[in-house]
């Protein structure tokens, strides 16, 4: 039996099948028999704890399924920090961004595991997976901003690169707009749907009204504001992060001051302690394609946030 | 009238003519100093030329530059008049070129990070065009010099991240020469950039109430139009100059933006055929392949991405484009090795992969130009 479980999705013990579907959509080459869906729980912000499966009702392609809850601190976890260090993160901000990085890796157990993916002019993979949190720190360390901010390239590396057979935690931070990215946000949430990353977004961005007084014309982020009035508009680049991170279960965090970069961090590692794995057998639904997920509470008041979905392919 | 009498009419002349005389000897040392300093900077002086220029008020330029629009109207309307003949002795190139250093001084610094970066149009943009007004009334080969000077402007402020500035400088020039391609080119090129540039709206299937959709509709199309400015620079740049291969690539990656597949792909074939500079082969390849891989050809895209991938081994783009087709056909495991060995090779890269300087199209071409009439320049 193959088993399917993940950070919201976690496909474990079938290795992906390459597949060249001509007029269809990629999906994942496996059999799902187990889903294993990640969940969490929040009411006013704080997180919700204690419930049971009982408490949650879930939807797979619209069939309600009966569900088990699996404990969440059986798989070890993979956290994959992917930071912007364009010229922007110069002076304080960087300071501040090791600083929250410093959190999250106090927060994660011994036997889970880190990484860290820089990007500015282009993708450094600076330390590979390890369970020795030294080894990321020495890394921070050496941080050195300067160039682009190919947030699309990075997010893709992120979600590709590092292999894990547990949990995958994706912490992306960047505090500019993308400008130098080959992949666009499409093509991007197409991968985040298909992998088995929880997708985290911090992003630390100068407001826009702030930037109305500058001189000369309306920039932000390198990239400048389409028409007068338009600034109260969400844009492609968050919208898209917001997007991309909530398909698979995760936030889009928006940080407005350093401080709260640190908040935001820490929110996250204590976020990861307080989720709930449930598991089910799907029943009653035809295996192949896409299989969307709606996971609401019975009776219980709380924001329940997990993966839009997962893609099964017959083996 | 007696003696003393006519003594004090002559006086009362003097006292009345004295402020007139004395401004005008003011006007006269102030013009000596000017075509000092232009002298000073085209004699290789360049910063002590500058700093005497910035040196200047407010009003001394505000001045200088009403007289320099003053003289744009006696040459036109006098050609033989002594105003021509004696600014056909100054040293008139120095001065554009003093004032296109003072400009990109004061209003085209080198950017700082990549994010905010104030710029603008100064008064030495202005002084430049009555300069060149002249230049043009008064030497037939003008246009030798004036040409690559915009240009030069338009990179350089291209080179600051201020594409609507770029897009100024391409339109000044274009004024005066209206079928230039290497000014069609610089507008083309900051008109794409611009629009790169511009932050597209969040897409309108999200959050359709009148009062968000309207204003997001309205910003589409003020991005779209910019696009379609950009298509039409291009346009005017292949009929200007059919050879100019890198107009038909931007071409086809404006039409690709606008949504038109199969005129796009069209223009990067006609790329690929051509007898193009590798680079522009390279990203001929990077940019058909995207266009086959969205019309899920992914065989065929691959093939492009690969034959790119090998035209720049070190490229972390042709990698992700590779890698993330590989992930496409349902590969995980190659896209992975692919994606983890390109970001290998890139450390290895001593300059840019040619897809970061198209994207933000900035290159030290202008100060390069602006090196090469300096030189011209000097006496």
């Amino acid at each position: 039996m193959s088993l399917a479980a993940a950070g919201f999705i976690l496909f474990q013990g079938a290795a992906l099948v390459p597949q060249e579907p001509a007029k269809a959509p990629p999906v994942f080459g496996v059999s799902v028999e187990n889903v294993y869906i990640d969940a969490f729980v929040s009411h006013r912000g704080a997180p919700v704890p204690g419930l049971l499966a009982s408490d949650f009702e879930l939807r797979d392609k619209g069939v309600v399924q009966h569900l088990e809850l699996a404990a969440s601190d059986a798989q070890p976890l993979l956290a994959v920090l992917a930071f912007d260090v364009s010229g922007s993160l110069e002076g304080e901000r960087l300071t501040a961004l090791k600083a929250a990085s410093q959190a999250l890796l106090l927060s994660l157990r011994p036997e889970d595991e880190a990484t860290l993916l820089t990007f500015a002019d282009q993708i450094d993979w600076l330390a590979p997976p390890t369970t020795d949190k030294n080894v990321i720190r020495r890394a921070l360390d050496q941080l050195r901003p300067g160039g682009g901010t190919p947030v699309m390239d990075a997010l893709y590396a992120a979600m590709t690169l590092p292999k894990s057979q547990g949990r995958t935690l994706v912490v992306l931070f960047t505090d500019g707009v993308d400008n130098l990215s080959w992949l666009d946000w499409r093509q991007v949430q197409l991968v985040a749907e298909r992998s088995n990353a929880l997708v985290q977004v911090v992003s630390l961005q100068p407001p826009i009204a702030t930037v109305e007084g500058s001189q000369g014309p309306l920039r932000f982020g390198n990239r400048m504001l389409p028409a007068e009035g338009t600034h109260s508009l969400e844009f492609e680049s968050s919208w898209a992060l917001r997007r991309i991170a909530e398909v698979t279960g995760g936030r889009y965090w928006e940080a407005e001051s350093l401080d709260r970069l640190k908040t935001a961090f820490t929110a996250i590692a204590e976020a990861m302690g307080k989720r709930y794995v449930l598991r089910y057998v799907p029943e009653n639904v035809p295996r192949p394609g896409w299989h969307k997920i709606e996971l609401k509470l019975r009776g219980k008041k709380g924001e329940v946030h997990t993966r839009s979905g997962y893609w099964v392919v017959e083996p | 009238m007696n003696c003393s009498s006519a003594r004090a009419l002559v006086f009362a002349g003097f006292c009345l003519l004295l402020p007139t005389f004395t401004a005008a000897q003011n006007v006269a040392a102030q013009q000596r100093e000017y075509w000092e300093i232009v002298r000073v900077y085209a004699s290789g002086e360049r910063a002590a030329a500058l700093a005497l220029l910035g040196g200047w008020t407010e009003g001394r330029i505000r001045h200088h530059s009403e007289e320099l629009s003053d003289v744009v109207v006696s040459i036109r309307k006098c050609p033989a008049c002594p105003a021509r003949l004696a600014y056909s002795r100054f040293p008139l190139k120095a001065a554009l070129l003093l004032h296109a250093d003072r400009e990109i001084q004061e209003q085209l610094g080198q950017p700082r990070s990549e994010q905010l970066t104030p710029c603008g149009i100064g008064p030495h943009a202005t002084i430049l065009e009555h300069l060149a007004a002249i230049l043009l009334l008064i030497d037939p080969n003008a246009g030798d010099f004036l040409k690559p000077l915009y240009v030069a402007m338009a990179r350089q402020a291209q080179w600051s991240h201020c594409s609507p500035q770029s897009q100024l400088w391409a339109r000044a020039g274009l004024k005066w020469f209206p079928k230039d391609a290497s000014l069609l080119m610089a507008l083309g090129i900051a008109t794409e950039s611009g629009a790169f540039f511009t932050m597209a709206p969040a897409p309108r299937t999200i959050d359709t109430q009148p009062s968000v959709a309207r204003p997001r509709d309205a910003a589409a199309a003020s991005l779209r139009n910019q696009w379609e400015n950009a298509r039409h620079a291009f346009e005017d740049v292949i009929v200007a100059a059919p050879d100019l291969v890198e107009a038909r690539l931007r071409l086809g990656r404006v039409l690709w933006r606008l949504g038109k597949p199969d005129a796009a792909r069209a223009c990067f074939e006609a790329v690929l055929g051509s007898y193009a500079e590798a680079n522009l082969q390279y990203l001929a390849h990077l940019f058909l392949g995207r266009i086959l891989e969205e019309g899920r050809q992914w065989p065929e895209a691959e093939e492009h991405y690969r034959t790119a991938l090998s035209m720049q081994p070190l490229s972390e783009t042709a990698s992700v484009a590779v890698s993330h087709l590989r992930f496409l056909r349902g590969d995980p495991e190659s896209a992975r090795e692919i994606l983890r060995e390109g970001l290998e090779a890139v450390r290895r890269r001593t300059e840019f992969d040619p897809w970061v300087p198209y994207l933000i199209t900035q290159t030290p071409d202008g100060e390069k130009i602006l090196a090469e009439l300096r030189q011209a320049v000097r006496p």
